[in-house]
């Protein structure tokens, strides 16, 4: 009697499950639709920036082409360099796909470096796509190319904001490897400050992604571009090379390499835009191939030039979380080789870091 | 270039350019009325609709109406209620709420109109005159120069503390002090953080000024059970404000004239403009000692500074396509999505487009002021509100003003801190001004010695422009003093 009742205990919970495994296999494979629902998406900036930017864009032509086409919302969350919006998304959001987070490369150079005030984990969310504005070009006020490498006339300066961008990592490995007689000057509040300040010949070394900014400084006639970050020549600037291009025979191998590119690389993430943890694959899958419809509008497409310039570029839900998943996979070797180098030129050591 | 005026004169002076200046006048002076409100994210909502429009005569129209006007109508509460509009009105506070409680709302808010479309309307035409100069002015400034200039403002805290020099100095700290809290930008070392994410980016001056501000005058009138005035009547104070204007005129344009300095200096942010100009008649008016107590200069002062300040910051944003601040930021995005390139070409090819960004201006002002106007009876009339229907009323607006920014539970937390500092600091008679200037400035600099230094060694003390800018602020320090010697000469030179 009693094995009988064990037996119908075990048929019951056998049957609670198949029909909870049955209904979450038919919500998955059910037509997603956000007709009457309201999209918000979360930037973790404030008004105004590279990041907000994206955020606005996207959220202008992504419902477009989701079925249903929601209503959107955006909402800023700044501080902590995105880590409010970031710990604030992964602890309430819900995994419906009605949240949606548009992030920046650096909350994952802040992942990396860690610490008790991060409650996030970007591996666990699901990436919907990212956009990348191109790689930064190094520029150098004209008259001090020719001091690069002359260690008898006073080190060039290098702007930044914190010392830790990924465009930095070119001008520490051009000292480490080209002799380039160089010292770095953080602490600008950002491009508008460090683009006068280079007018101005406060410092003599910047780079940015900024198309526009460069362009402008190039028509006033005051910088020469030196190399690029990208594997590839951006659109926009093809007679610039590469850093690799730059460096030629000079180029390091081995740990100094991967080093280079655990602080460098995540500058190909850029703009991206996750939904929470265990969001159905269905609805992440909706989003995605929203996101990557939104590359065949004509519309989506001027707006970004006109913001970005001609190099920006999409990638796909799947390619951003590859990258994010590269990305904060750093091997010790290369993560401690960062930390001696950065020592070394007296920038801020720590983990691998990023644009932001 | 007179072609290129009337150009953008004609392009705003259109029926579909007048209607949404319009539309942007009206959303800016509501923003502006409603406290901790931003301009900023109100742009921010409107930016993907701006987008889609095609004309860029018509987001100048819009965008650039909205933004110019958001000081004038923050004088209201400010006045009325002593709660800071925007970030550009809390120097208005200091004597526009005693003028209020004296009775004299109506003359203060008026004086505060005519002194915003004094100052509204010099800015453009200093914009315009500048025009050949605009990129040398800019690029004349570096960091040793800017700290300079915060220097000289936090020398200005002296003046803000009254006959209470002690206190008002031990405030400017603490202002400075609460700066500091937050992620150092330059090495990402976190200062009076306790590992909390809420205060990596410091602490927000919104809060702080409601809070010191706002709060305690609400248990300040809820515990006399009264009212903001102290007199029956409204009194016929519109023309006299007027009256205050003209005659100080002087004055008017020297305040006008250090808001558009401060705009047009991209590094020391929107919310130094009113304190400078506020203590900067401190220090030069005579018989300062009616300043804090009522004195309608403070008032214009205040006033018209914060709205010159906004043609100001066109300037960097125009010549070389370099945002002033935030809500600057955001309309350089609109302009770009429309085709617009600000940047060098604006001072050549496309004059006609920064003509009318300069219309728009100067238009917007006008009709603000004129808005502004047209309710400053009815408006007046919350000073006669029972504290009963009065005090709730401002602690929503505190409230939402505090949430809206950021939308975090935490703020309205740090909100009642700050509201309870201001109380016992108000209690006990110690000046609020010099904490908000030390909250302002402290940031800014650290930062700019901490470039200088990094850059230049001592050497930064011997630039030109830091050396100019040390004798006037010897100058400002000396002039006060000056002058009481010389009353103090008069006097005993009397029979």
């Amino acid at each position: 009697m009693q094995s009988k009742k064990i037996v119908h205990l075990f048929l019951l919970v056998g049957q609670i499950g198949f029909a909870a495994s049955t209904s979450t296999v038919i919500a998955a494979n059910a037509p997603v639709t956000f007709q009457g629902k309201t999209l918000t998406i979360l930037i973790s900036s404030s008004p105004g920036g590279g990041t907000d930017t994206a955020g606005r864009l996207i959220s202008q032509f992504l419902p477009k082409y989701l079925p249903g086409n929601p209503v959107t919302v955006v909402q800023n969350m700044p501080g902590g360099g995105g880590t409010i919006a970031n710990n604030h998304f992964y602890a309430n959001a819900k995994p419906d796909g009605l949240t949606l987070l548009q992030d920046s490369s650096s909350a994952i150079g802040n992942m990396n470096r860690g610490g008790s005030r991060i409650k996030y984990d970007h591996r666990k969310n699901r990436a919907v796509g990212s956009i990348a504005r191109g790689g930064s070009i190094l520029m150098v006020r004209k008259e001090l190319k020719d001091s690069l490498t002359d260690v008898k006339s006073r080190k060039l300066v290098v702007g930044d904001t914190d010392g830790i961008r990924t465009w930095v990592s070119m001008t520490v490995w051009s000292a480490e490897y080209l002799n380039w007689n160089l010292r770095w000057l953080y602490g600008y509040k950002g491009s508008r400050e460090l683009s006068l300040a280079l007018r101005q010949g406060e410092i003599d070394l910047w780079a940015t992604s900024n198309s526009r900014l460069i362009s402008d400084m190039r028509k006033e006639g005051f910088i020469e571009m030196i190399y690029q970050q990208d594997e590839e020549r951006r659109a926009d600037f093809r007679d610039v090379p590469t850093f690799k291009e730059y460096l030629g025979n000079k180029k390091p191998s081995g740990v100094s390499w991967d080093a280079y590119q655990a602080w460098a690389n995540s500058e190909d993430l850029d703009k991206f835009i996750v939904a929470p943890p265990k969001t159905p694959d269905n609805v992440v899958a909706a989003l995605r191939d929203g996101y990557m419809k939104m590359n065949k509008d004509d519309e989506f497409k001027s707006l970004a030039t006109k913001f970005f310039g001609e190099s920006w570029s999409l990638s796909s839900g799947e390619q951003t979380e590859a990258l994010i998943k590269k990305l904060t996979s750093i091997p010790k070797p290369a993560q401690d080789f960062l930390t001696q180098i950065r020592k070394k030129y007296g920038l801020p050591a720590g983990g691998a870091a990023s644009e932001s | 270039m007179i072609e290129a005026a009337l150009e953008g004169l004609y392009q705003v002076l259109t029926p579909n350019s007048l209607a949404l200046m319009c539309l942007g006048v009206l959303l800016g002076s509501l923003v502006g009325f409603l406290p901790g409100i931003g301009g900023p994210s109100t742009l921010a909502i409107m930016l993907p609709f701006v987008m889609t429009m095609k004309d860029p005569y018509a987001v100048i129209a819009l965008l650039v109406g909205f933004d110019a006007v958001g000081n004038t109508a923050s004088a209201f509460t400010a006045v009325l209620i002593s709660v800071p509009g925007g970030s550009g009105s809390q120097a208005t506070v200091l004597d526009g709420y005693p003028l209020a409680k004296q009775g004299q709302a109506m003359r203060a808010l008026s004086a505060s109109f005519f002194a915003s479309l004094v100052g509204g309307l010099i800015g453009p035409i200093v914009l315009i005159a500048s025009l050949p100069f605009l990129r040398p002015m800019v690029l004349s400034f570096g960091s040793p120069e800017f700290f300079m200039l915060t220097f000289w403002g936090v020398t200005m805290v002296g003046v803000l503390s009254g006959n209470v020099p002690l206190k008002g100095l031990l405030a400017g700290i603490l202002g400075i002090l609460i700066a500091a809290v937050g992620a150092d930008d330059k090495s990402g070392i976190e200062r009076f953080t306790f590992d909390t994410a809420y205060l990596i980016e410091g602490i927000d001056l919104v809060l702080v000024a409601l809070g010191v501000f706002a709060i305690p005058e609400c248990i300040d009138l809820a515990a006399r059970r009264t009212k903001v005035a102290e007199t029956q009547e409204l009194g016929e104070g519109f023309w006299q404000g007027a009256r205050d204007v003209f005659k100080h005129w002087w004055l008017t344009l020297r305040a006008s004239a250090i808001g558009i300095w401060v705009g047009f200096l991209p590094g020391l942010g929107s919310s130094v403009a009113d304190w400078f100009a506020y203590a900067h008649a401190v220090q030069t008016e005579k018989h300062p000692e009616n300043f804090g107590k009522g004195d309608i200069r403070g008032v214009i002062a205040a006033e018209s500074s914060n709205n010159s300040k906004e043609a100001g910051d066109y300037i960097p944003t125009l010549a070389f396509g370099i945002p002033g601040g935030t809500s600057t930021a955001l309309i350089l995005t609109a302009l770009i999505a429309v085709g617009i390139n600000p940047g060098p070409e604006m001072l050549t090819t496309q004059l006609n487009l920064t003509f009318a960004v300069v219309w728009t201006l100067t238009i917007a002002n006008i009709v603000a002021v004129a808005i502004c106007l047209a309710f400053i009876k009815p408006i007046s009339r919350m000073c006669f509100m029972p504290f009963y229907s009065l005090v709730p009323m401002i602690l929503v607006f505190v409230f939402i003003g505090a949430f809206a920014a950021n939308r975090n539970n935490l703020d309205l937390i740090a909100l009642l801190g700050f509201s309870f500092l201001g109380f016992i600091m108000r209690r006990h008679g110690w000046p609020r001004s010099p904490l908000i200037l030390g909250l302002v400035l402290g940031d800014k600099m650290e930062n700019y010695l901490w470039l200088s230094y990094g850059r230049f060694g001592f050497e930064w003390l011997t630039r030109p422009g830091v050396m100019i800018i040390a004798a006037l602020v010897v100058l400002s320090l000396c002039y006060p003093m000056l002058q009481h010697w010389r009353a103090n000469k008069d006097q005993t030179g009397q029979p």
